[in-house]
């Protein structure tokens, strides 16, 4: 099979994967939405008869005061604002009504639809008529009509769905009935209250098909995709004669069998080259140089050709698929990302007042103190994992992470809630780099790329749908909860880590061209570069100000202020992750082609501030959406291109001190913006409010992506450097 | 495909699928609660209204809520045509109960919580939960706007309770059986996902197969295409083998020949 067909084998696999998994889930939310359907139905329609049953005799009674008094039927006056006042907090009531002797309507409440008439006509003659089909219940005599009964031939009542309940009008003295009461019980309303969970089931939705894919990738890549592969790859080599490897990985019957097979053929050639060299070896010494010499060239030719090995070194051919990693980042970032919509609401609610630090500081407080450990630890991980291998450094991430995510849910006060945000971020940071190190150790420089994909569609997929969910669980089952099933996704994480990454693939190979100069030396190097430092201190810098400022910080606080809840906060945050999902790989195709990283990073630092100053004119939860979904927009155009301008703007640097180094001095003070950005923006909201706090960083933003394009003007001479994304991407990480 | 891969994989579409219906059976669940309790409580506080609308037309007359003739009448009314109430009463500023009919479960007098929602309340109504009791109030005016007491009705929380322990079971049972619907389902789709490895498979283990046995006959799942891109495969894996052992055998027989000769 030539390689092409076996990648369109593999990928139309996942494909089907994901199709599997999304009818599957198509199918259960189907079945589980008719189930509620008719549950609400069953159990909330007798509760509104009830409702309407009682409003009925209300009104019933006072009207027959109101003509007991003498007044005409006709000349009651204040009915339509009595009957309005009635429903006013009642949305599963449409309308109440007053007809005459003769069905015809005298009186409703202002929202009753015209469309009712035909329906209030049947139950008044029913009722006026004693018709059978009156129901008695105590000494009243009650008529129900369904609106559906008569959408046959009246057309206004198709999509109407009301049951007239009708009780009749008699005068005090003679018992005469002179009209009816009607209460339209609106059976459109169990529907409404339906859909008003619309949404968070969409978002439930699309949690679960994330996952479900995640999962079935994971255990169709490790139970029949990744064997299949190395079958595939075995077979290829063995028909090109080449009998140096061998299948080792555990799979399903029938793949098992497979590759028993191809192994005994690889076994046997190895074997009989085996017995060659012990009869030479069994040799007497003299004859044994003679025969070597003489057999020499043949048994060379054989080894080259057939990939011989005496010795029985083999080489192995292990599932090393990525598809794990993407799991575990998946895993990581979700629980971190859970918390998202509601953590600075989370903080105003555990810490007291502090003498002389604002509220907004307050709440901005463990963000930062999360992002500078992040920033601070992040170049020591390397250490750490050395120390520990892979695995078990992502499982000490993922035990920090967990009970920093633990205690972060039962703080009692802000000094240990930030305890606890340092341990968290901790224990993200090795994770962090725990997984991009594997990647980097699993991968050639050939195929980084792809691994990096993968590393970054966990990252994105969590993005998306953590905010969202967290929100929704946060509205539901409270704050505490929602850190308490992060702290659980993030040791699972780290046991699945134990059980599952391969063993380490060992240390990254080193660049070349790296001198190991201290640090200082790389920055001050850096610094002088005035592109470079541009770049990172009008472009980079501002990008995770405004990504932590603004989406993590006050998005949160001012949706909150505007009224929004929490789920609606965590559907509009997952906006971020949905822009960067879709437009990402986009701009970063179109932006590579065109070369226009310096524009691409300019307009994306413009929009992203823009769109804050914007929000200044429209105090609304929309307008911090669409500030949500911009910023998305805007990092999805400049993060990629950052990257690949900066290793074009100190391409000489990079020579000198390697490439490593230089991303390291970009990251260190990239973080350092991460981490100022709820400080800086929580001294706008101090002093500002959170709306002009809004703008105020947008202002900002405006300004510094003015400073940097200003800079690349000035600064024109050099000629642009063909540039290439640079595959190592921090996306969503901050 | 072995067993226990589908197990795995039915495990795993198990899991998601019932954690997704369970979650919205929760949302189902929470939003049917709160729908369910509103409309219960908003037809205990028509008749709240209408009582407090009786009796303030009393006490526009100027008489005390103590001694309000028809105030024993009115609360009877509603009681008699309001199923499911379990008690009302009529209390004033002071704490003092002169009305009061069926059950109300007050053990040491009017809660302060209502004498405080009298005096400050700004929607004029109040709740409160008394044991397996719900409790629905509004204040009474006088017709110079001064707010001389409340009524309370009382109701019992366990018909909700019931309705809502019904409503979650039913949810539990059918996000149960929709999952388990799903698995079986899924055994279909399963097939259709396997298919084109199980298929490759089948062809490559008939064509390693026939290498040593040139009777056996095309593998079920596997097209021709396969079977024949397979076949070749094998076939050149174990032309090269055969070529390297005739090879290594001659050298093995010239070895042992030198060794017979010593």
């Amino acid at each position: 099979m030539h390689q092409r067909q076996q990648q369109d084998f593999f990928t139309s696999t996942k494909r089907r994967l994901f199709g599997f998994a999304l009818l599957a889930l198509l199918l259960a939310q189907g079945g589980m939405a008719i189930v509620a359907w008719q549950l609400f139905e069953r159990e909330l329609l007798p509760e509104m008869d009830r409702k309407a049953w009682t409003v009925a005799l209300i009104a019933q009674d006072r009207v027959a005061e109101a003509l007991a008094l003498g007044i005409p039927f006709e000349q009651l006056e204040g009915v339509p604002q009595f009957f309005d006042i009635m429903l006013a907090e009642s949305p599963d009531i449409a309308y109440l009504a007053l007809t005459d002797a003769q069905g015809a309507l005298v009186f409703s409440s202002s929202g009753a639809p015209r469309a009712i008439e035909p329906l209030l006509r049947q139950s008044a003659t029913m009722l006026l008529d004693d018709a059978a089909g009156l129901e008695r219940v105590g000494r009243h005599v009650l008529v129900r009509t369904r609106s559906e009964d008569l959408s046959a031939e009246n057309a206004d009542l198709q999509d109407a769905s009301y049951t007239d309940m009708a009780l009749p009008i008699v005068t005090r003295g003679d018992n005469a009935t002179i009209g009816a009461l009607h209460v339209g019980v609106d059976e459109a309303y169990v529907g409404r209250q339906i859909k008003d969970i619309a949404f968070d089931i969409g978002i439930v939705m699309l949690t679960s098909l994330l996952f479900a894919f995640e999962l079935l990738l994971f255990i169709a890549t490790f139970g029949f995709l990744g064997p299949m592969r190395l079958v595939e790859r075995q077979l290829t080599c063995l028909a090109k004669g080449q009998f140096g490897q061998m299948i080792s990985a555990s799979a399903p019957s029938g793949i098992r069998e497979v590759i028993d097979s191809l192994n005994s053929r690889v076994r046997k050639v190895q074997d009989a080259f085996g017995r060659v060299g012990a009869r030479i070896e069994a040799l007497p010494v003299e004859a044994r140089a003679r025969v070597v010499a003489e057999m020499a060239p043949v048994l060379e030719r054989l080894r080259l050709r057939f990939a011989l090995d005496g010795d029985g070194r083999l080489q192995e051919l292990r599932v090393t698929d990525l598809v794990d990693v993407r799991l575990l980042t998946f895993l990581f970032m979700f629980a971190e990302f859970l918390s998202r919509p509601f953590f600075p609401i989370y903080v105003k609610s555990v810490v007291s007042p502090i003498p002389g630090i604002s509220e907004a500081m307050l709440m901005g407080l463990p963000i930062t103190a999360f992002m500078l450990v992040y920033a601070v630890v992040t170049p020591f991980t390397g250490r750490i994992i050395g120390r520990l291998g892979i695995r078990r450094a992502y499982a000490l991430g993922a035990l920090l992470s967990g009970a920093g995510l633990l205690g972060t849910g039962f703080a009692f006060d802000l000094y240990d809630l930030v305890l606890w945000r340092i341990l968290g971020g901790t224990g993200y940071a090795v994770m962090f780099m725990a997984c991009q190190t594997y990647v980097v150790g699993n991968t050639t420089p050939e195929n980084r790329a792809q691994g990096i994909a993968m590393f970054v569609g966990g990252l994105m997929a969590a993005e998306i749908c953590a905010p969202a969910i967290g929100g929704i669980l946060a509205d539901r089952i409270g704050f505490t909860w929602v850190f308490v099933l992060g702290a659980a996704v993030a040791v699972i994480s780290g046991v699945m880590a134990l059980r599952q990454m391969s063993q380490d693939p060992g240390p990254a190979p080193r660049q070349s061209g790296s001198t190991k100069a201290p640090f200082l030396v790389v920055f001050m190097s850096l610094m002088r570069n005035s592109r470079f430092a541009a770049t990172v201190v009008f472009a980079s810098v501002p990008a995770k100000l405004v990504l932590t400022g603004f989406l993590f910080y006050l998005a949160p606080i001012y949706l909150t202020e505007l009224g929004a809840s929490q789920s609606e906060i965590g559907r509009y945050l997952m906006t971020y992750g949905i822009a960067n999902v879709l437009l990402g790989p986009f701009f970063a195709r179109a932006i590579d082609k065109a070369g226009l990283h310096v524009g691409a990073v300019a307009l994306g630092g413009l929009i992203s501030g823009g769109v804050l100053v914007v929000g200044l004119s429209w105090q609304s939860p929309y307008m911090v959406l669409i500030a949500v979904a911009a910023l998305g927009v805007a990092q999805a155009m400049s993060i990629a291109a950052q990257l690949a301008l900066v290793t074009t703007v100190a391409a000489e640097e990079a020579k000198i001190h390697g490439d490593a180094a230089v991303l390291g001095v970009f990251r260190l003070i990239e973080r350092i913006g991460s981490a100022a950005g709820p400080f800086v923006v929580a001294l706008f909201v101090g002093q500002w409010g959170a709306g002009l706090a809004m703008a105020a960083t947008g202002a900002l933003i405006v300004v510094l992506s003015v400073a940097f394009s200003i800079v690349f003007l000035v600064t024109r001479r050099r000629p642009p450097m063909p540039v290439a994304m640079a595959p190592l991407s921090d996306k969503g990480a901050s | 495909m072995s067993s226990q891969l589908y197990i795995r994989i039915f495990l795993a579409v198990f899991l998601v699928t019932a954690s997704s219906v369970l979650l919205a059976g929760y949302l189902n669940y929470a939003k049917f609660e709160a729908a369910f309790s509103s409309v219960e409580a908003s037809r205990y506080e028509f008749v709240t209204s209408d009582i407090v609308t009786s009796l303030e037309s009393e006490l526009d007359l100027g008489i005390a809520v103590s001694r309000m003739d028809s105030a024993e009448r009115v609360l009877q009314q509603a009681m008699s045509r309001t199923a499911g109430m379990s008690g009302i009463l009529v209390f004033d500023t002071a704490g003092a109960i002169p009305f009061r009919v069926g059950s109300v479960p007050l053990e040491d007098g009017v809660p302060a919580a209502w004498l405080d929602a009298v005096q400050a309340s700004e929607s004029g109504s109040f709740e409160a939960s008394l044991e397996d009791t719900t409790v629905v109030g509004r204040i009474l005016l006088n017709n110079f706007g001064q707010r001389v007491g409340g009524v309370a009705v009382a109701y019992s929380s366990l018909e909700r309770q019931i309705v809502i322990i019904r409503m979650v079971m039913s949810l539990f049972i059918g996000a149960m059986l929709i999952s388990v619907a799903v698995v079986l389902i899924s055994s279909f789709g399963l097939r259709w996902l396997t298919g084109g490895v199980t298929g490759r498979v089948q062809a490559i283990s008939q064509a390693l197969g026939r290498s040593t046995s040139s009777t056996a006959a095309a593998p079920p799942g596997a097209t021709s295409d396969q079977d024949g891109e397979s076949q070749t495969r094998v076939a050149s894996a174990d032309s090269e083998m055969a070529e390297v052992l005739r090879e290594l055998e001659d050298l093995e027989r010239a070895l042992a020949g030198r060794a017979g000769r010593g």
